[in-house]
């Protein structure tokens, strides 16, 4: 392909504007990152080090709570967050894993329903549905917290669950229509073949949709995995916090830029190694299809 | 399955009630709490004291300066970061098209960000941009420029904040265009060849009309979730300095859980989502309208 869409002038154009593209992509994510690789004397030298020449897995073990000694006999002690961070990465596991899995059970039905079956007020529901897009979660927060104070859900990881599937229902279930309609249109041979509905649903529908629902829980995934508001507001400083709550002790109380960027690595492990999945899939995900 | 309509809804209801008695407990039934806290004032002496006071609070929201200054902060978030996300997003899924080797890895690379959480955007941006740790710091000291550039000056840090935004959601944007842009009909350009558009008429009068209505819905999302945006400016900067990157969300945050002004709080938290409604409903009216066709 000659690049007929593109309207950058000849090679030396395009090769300016992939090399912009690959800055501006990675070099924020560098710069912060190449600190969970350094000690705390070069991760705090003034002026910053671009590339940094002395790398340490130091930070790494003293964020899980090993003591670790350096080539130069220096002791780098254990974070005092360190319980705080392991418990927030297996709360983030649960809590995520929980959400995929039943964001998956509500959203595949629905998607379904809306992408591939006309019924009467479709649009309508289909408005309601998506309208939770909408909310800002500072507005639901107040509710949710005097809420969660009487039914006792505060500082656990059911209320955070729930909320949390708020934001991945109405989302994933705007996300996943547009590839639901766009598959072969097989029912009318499944009425032949004397499938049921329920038949159809399980034993073509979902083989044939798959991919999609992978993606689908990869998103709802992350979606989790990312939450921050409502973490740092309802399980904050309890046994459910998560991961990125748990970062949030860095930031206001111990200064260890190292510490924190090595936590933060670990925090965005997952979604860059899904990224790459994602961006082989994402595009037969549309958001557009369902409200055209 | 290819029964009639009216035959499906009991089908359709059967699936659909579950998410909506979900819905019901989890969004509906908080948002209107919100509202009738709204109307209320609130006192917390052991346990809460409820005092209806009508439209009292959004009177008195209306008349708060301070409500003003950060609706402003906010207006100016939410069009600077979609409108960087809109160009870079596009511009990325124009070159994206364009290439054809690396493919794979570059479409790696630009999703990138979109895996990377909002309190995660705001730390790292935090660090690029702010005085001793950033890299403009690093950039003038090696040129030799005696002065630590401050970008985090009352009049500059709200564009650092919106940057910040565009940055994490351009991904999104670059690959939904991307998608739409690979429908496109390649006779297209060929004619447009024939008639010796320029590249930038061809991209006018042939692309732009094909993704129009991909971009008018993605402006609409970037608006809302600028709109939303909490975390990422909590951690990059807290409002500051000097509340010049107060946006609602941290305005109603400070309001309802700091100050405990939870009726005054409710009544803010209305007018932001009229707000994102309202400017959903403009970008229809003025835009998507006719982009539809």
């Amino acid at each position: 392909m000659t690049s007929t869409t593109s309207i950058f002038r000849g090679k030396k154009w395009l090769i300016a504007a992939v090399f912009l593209m690959i800055l501006w992509s990675l070099f924020p994510i560098y710069w912060t990152l190449k600190m969970a690789f350094q000690s705390y004397a070069d991760a705090v030298a003034y002026p910053p080090i671009f590339f940094p020449s002395d790398i340490t897995v130091g930070n790494f073990l003293s964020i899980f709570g090993i003591e670790y000694t350096a080539k130069n006999g220096e002791v780098v002690e254990k974070s005092a967050h360190a319980s705080r961070v392991i418990i927030g990465i297996k709360n983030s596991i649960i809590i995520s894993s929980l959400t995929t899995v039943i964001t998956l059970m509500f959203v595949v039905p629905l998607s379904y329903l809306f992408a591939r079956i006309e019924f009467p007020h479709r649009g309508k529901l289909l408005f309601a549905i998506l309208f939770s897009v909408a909310l800002p979660p500072v507005s639901t927060s107040i509710p949710y917290y005097t809420m969660f104070i009487q039914t006792g859900l505060v500082g656990t990881k059911t209320g955070l669950l729930l909320v949390t599937l708020t934001i991945t229902v109405p989302f994933i279930t705007w996300m996943t229509i547009g590839y639901f309609k766009n598959l072969p249109p097989v029912e009318k041979l499944a009425v032949l073949d004397g499938y049921t509905r329920l038949e159809f649903f399980f034993r073509i529908f979902i083989p044939m949709a798959k991919n999609g629902i992978v993606v689908a829980g990869v998103l709802a995934f992350l979606f989790a995995w990312n939450e921050f508001t409502y973490a740092q507001l309802l399980v904050n400083g309890t046994p459910a916090t998560t991961l990125s709550s748990a970062l949030s002790g860095f930031l206001f109380m111990l200064p260890f830029p190292n510490q924190l960027a090595a936590t933060l690595l670990i925090s965005l492990l997952p979604p860059l190694a899904i990224s790459f999945l994602l961006q082989r899939f994402i595009s037969e995900m549309n958001i557009v299809d369902p409200i055209r | 399955m290819v029964s009639k309509p009216s035959q499906n809804l009991k089908f359709a209801l059967f699936i659909i009630i579950p998410t909506i008695a979900f819905l019901l407990t989890m969004v509906v039934y908080p948002l209107g709490y919100s509202i009738w806290l709204s109307f209320h004032n609130i006192k917390q002496f052991g346990g809460l004291k409820f005092r209806n006071v009508g439209l009292n609070n959004y009177i008195d929201v209306y008349g708060d300066p301070r409500f003003w200054d950060s609706t402003w902060v906010t207006l100016q978030f939410v069009f600077e970061s979609t409108l960087i996300a809109i160009i870079t997003g596009v511009g990325f899924a124009l070159v994206l098209s364009g290439i054809t080797r690396y493919k794979l890895i570059l479409r790696t690379i630009v999703i990138l960000p979109w895996g990377v959480s909002l309190y995660a955007t705001g730390i790292l941006f935090g660090r690029l941009l702010r005085d001793r740790t950033g890299v403009l710091t690093v950039i003038f000291e090696k040129m030799g420029v005696g002065m630590i550039p401050e970008l985090f000056q009352a009049h500059l840090a709200v564009h650092m904040t919106a940057l910040a935004q565009a940055w994490n959601i351009t991904p999104l944007v670059a690959f939904f265009v991307l998608t739409n842009i690979e429908t496109i009909p390649p006779q297209l350009y060929h004619l447009a060849k024939i008639d010796k558009l320029t590249r930038w008429q061809s991209f006018w009068y042939v692309t732009y009309p094909q993704i129009r209505f991909t971009v008018f819905v993605l402006t609409c999302v970037v608006v809302i979730f600028s709109f939303k945006a909490y975390d990422l400016i909590a951690i990059m900067t807290n409002g500051g300095p000097a509340r010049a990157t107060q946006t609602l969300p941290l305005e109603l945050i400070e309001v309802s859980f700091i100050k405990r002004n939870l009726g005054y709080g409710a009544a803010m938290s209305v007018y932001l989502l009229a707000m994102i409604i309202g400017s959903t409903l403009l970008l229809y009216f003025l835009w998507g309208r006719r982009a539809e066709k």
